[in-house]
């Protein structure tokens, strides 16, 4: 079977086809042929005279527009701005790319490590009968602790891990590393003693040293209840290396040892009065001796009791000043050459980072673009010839 | 060397050059083709339509997307002529799918009739006759590909980039239709 394209070279056929040519032109050698030419022609509609000067004068006025005035601005907006992306196709590829590129650095920002070397972690309360143990915090993953994921120390007075519990009993522990020149790590010194008595905190031991690179710590005791606020103090005295809060719910054992005493106390209270009552020598050597009991044990308690108000009451803070450089220190404010070209190292690596993503991105819309355009046009295509052969 | 850039001095005169765009080689006069394509490009979405009123409309409709388009027209793809007679086939189509059928003949047979002089005799009103039963007797493509190269005087190229096919295939088509409406022409009484 012959496709229609072999027919070309066909002599008959291009003989033919020259003729047509020949008699459209008015000058065949066929005599027939020009006459159904002539005939043909003598077939074809004309258009009527009204229908002409209205086409006419539509194309010398440019195709007005013919439609209500209520949408005339919004068409002419939307003319504008076709024109305009009509005109200048090549700036759509580069629109899209800049949105994309620019959703990618939004991304690729936010996947990105928080920079700086510094850390900032926060553990969340471990009550005792959920293992007891503190969990510590430097570098932990987010499964370990979920608060963590947010990059925002939770703070210790509104955290909410006993709901329903009032007078929860909470230990509170913070360690704070700051650099600072070595030159500036004794004034920083003071300052941290400063922030502490400002805060009403007590500095259980400080260790300044001076030789060598220099450095301090300082293990300090704050009201839990301002346990944020003297961190954000000593946050800001210097560069923050690292941060880390635990925070123990110990109310359970706390509320045990309360119970305990209570009941002792009580028992106490009925030994004295059966000793009161006592009739013989043996009953009264028997209860003062039960007395005697009870009363250690009271005081054993109470003592413990203090000691676990006095830890939930006051929060433990360790802070340590590492010698760092220049650049580190918080408050020198200066700007040095190897700190920019670290900056634009890191830019680098952000805009290259976002520029894999937005070609991750790109390439799959793109593609998806060009199938769907060239289906659609095949399938407006399809139906047009559908539309020809069905009125034939 | 001390070279210092200054600034030119005495300078009197200006010569502006008006610089051609880029696309002047894509750019045509449009009322030009205008003009010579009006009455053919009607003749051939009439034959297609064969209703006055719509032949009318989807012309209007097609120039109108031409005058719009123009500054997206690339000679690489062929000739204006080509280019807007795709259009209007596209616009014809188009106006084929919302009908979902065929109008009745609208091409009033008396303006063609009223077109032999009476001088020409009987003779010639049989003939037109003939060859009017012959192209209602051709399926609409074969009528279009009539219309393309009778009416609108376009290159069997030019018919293939309106149509969608290639150069060869339009001939062969053309041809076919050639050789069917002379037959039907010899056949009809």
């Amino acid at each position: 079977m012959r496709r229609p394209d072999q027919t070309e070279a066909d002599p008959t056929v291009a003989r033919e086809l020259a003729e047509l040519e020949a008699a459209l032109r008015g000058g065949s050698a066929d005599p027939a042929l020009n006459d159904l030419v002539r005939e043909v022609r003598a077939q074809r509609a004309e258009p009527g005279e009204a229908f002409r000067r209205e086409l006419d004068e539509r194309v010398r006025a440019g195709f007005p527009r013919r439609r209500s005035a209520l949408g005339a601005g919004l068409r002419a907006r939307a003319r504008a701005l076709r024109g305009t992306l009509g005109t200048r196709r090549m700036l759509l590829p580069a629109m899209g790319s800049a949105a994309a590129l620019l959703l990618a650095v939004v991304v690729g920002a936010s996947l990105l490590p928080s920079g700086g070397g510094s850390e900032e972690t926060t553990t969340g309360l471990a009550a005792p009968q959920d293992g007891g143990a503190k969990r510590e915090a430097g570098g932990g993953s987010a499964a370990q602790a979920p608060e963590e994921t947010s990059g925002v120390a939770t703070a210790p007075g509104t955290t909410d891990v006993a709901p329903g519990r009032r007078d929860r009993r909470v230990e509170r522990e913070a360690q704070l590393t700051l650099s600072a020149a070595p030159d500036q790590i004794g004034d920083l010194a003071d300052d941290v003693i400063a922030v502490t008595d400002r805060i009403g905190g007590i500095v259980v031991s400080s260790s300044v040293q001076s030789r060598g690179g220099g450095g301090a710590s300082f293990e300090l005791r704050v009201p839990s209840a301002r346990l944020r606020e003297a961190l954000g103090l000593y946050s800001k005295l210097a560069h923050v290396e690292s941060r880390t809060e635990n925070a123990q719910d110990v109310t359970q054992a706390f509320l045990t040892i309360q119970e305990r005493l209570d009941e002792l106390t009580a028992e106490r209270r009925g030994l004295l009065r059966q000793l009161a009552t006592a009739d013989t020598r043996n009953q009264t050597e028997s209860l003062r001796a039960r007395l005697r009991l009870a009363n250690g044990e009271i005081a054993s308690l109470r003592t413990q009791l203090n000691r676990a108000r006095e830890r939930t009451d006051f929060a433990r803070v360790a802070v340590a000043i590492e010698p760092g450089t220049e650049s580190a220190a918080g408050g020198s404010g200066t700007w040095t050459p190897g700190d920019a070209v670290q900056t634009a190292r890191r830019i680098f690596e952000v805009l290259g980072a976002a520029a894999v993503l937005a070609l991750a991105i790109i390439a799959p819309l793109a593609l998806l673009a060009l199938l769907a355009a060239g289906s659609l046009r095949i399938a407006r295509r399809r139906r047009r010839e559908q539309a020809l052969s069905s009125s034939s | 060397m001390d070279v210092r850039w200054r600034r030119s001095r005495g300078v009197t005169e200006t010569l502006a050059v008006a610089i051609p765009p880029d696309t002047a080689e894509e750019a045509f006069d449009f009322e030009a083709l205008y003009r010579a394509s009006r009455d053919d490009l009607y003749a051939y979405v009439a034959s297609l339509l064969r209703d006055r009123a719509a032949a009318e409309d989807v012309t209007a409709q097609a120039f109108e997307r031409a005058f719009r388009r123009r500054g997206s027209f690339s000679r690489r793809r062929g000739e204006p002529r080509a280019w807007l007679f795709g259009i209007a086939r596209n616009a014809a189509l188009d106006e084929l799918r919302r009908r979902g059928r065929t109008a009745a003949l609208d091409v009033d047979p008396e303006d063609v009739e009223a077109q032999a002089a009476p001088e020409d005799g009987a003779e010639l009103a049989l003939r037109r006759a003939t060859v009017r039963t012959a192209l209602a007797g051709l399926e609409l493509r074969e009528r279009e590909l009539v219309a393309l190269k009778f009416f609108g005087g376009l290159s069997n190229g030019e018919v293939a980039r309106v149509i969608g096919v290639s150069e060869s295939n339009a001939g062969t088509l053309i041809h076919r239709t050639l050789k069917k409406l002379r037959e039907a022409c010899h056949a009809t009484p």
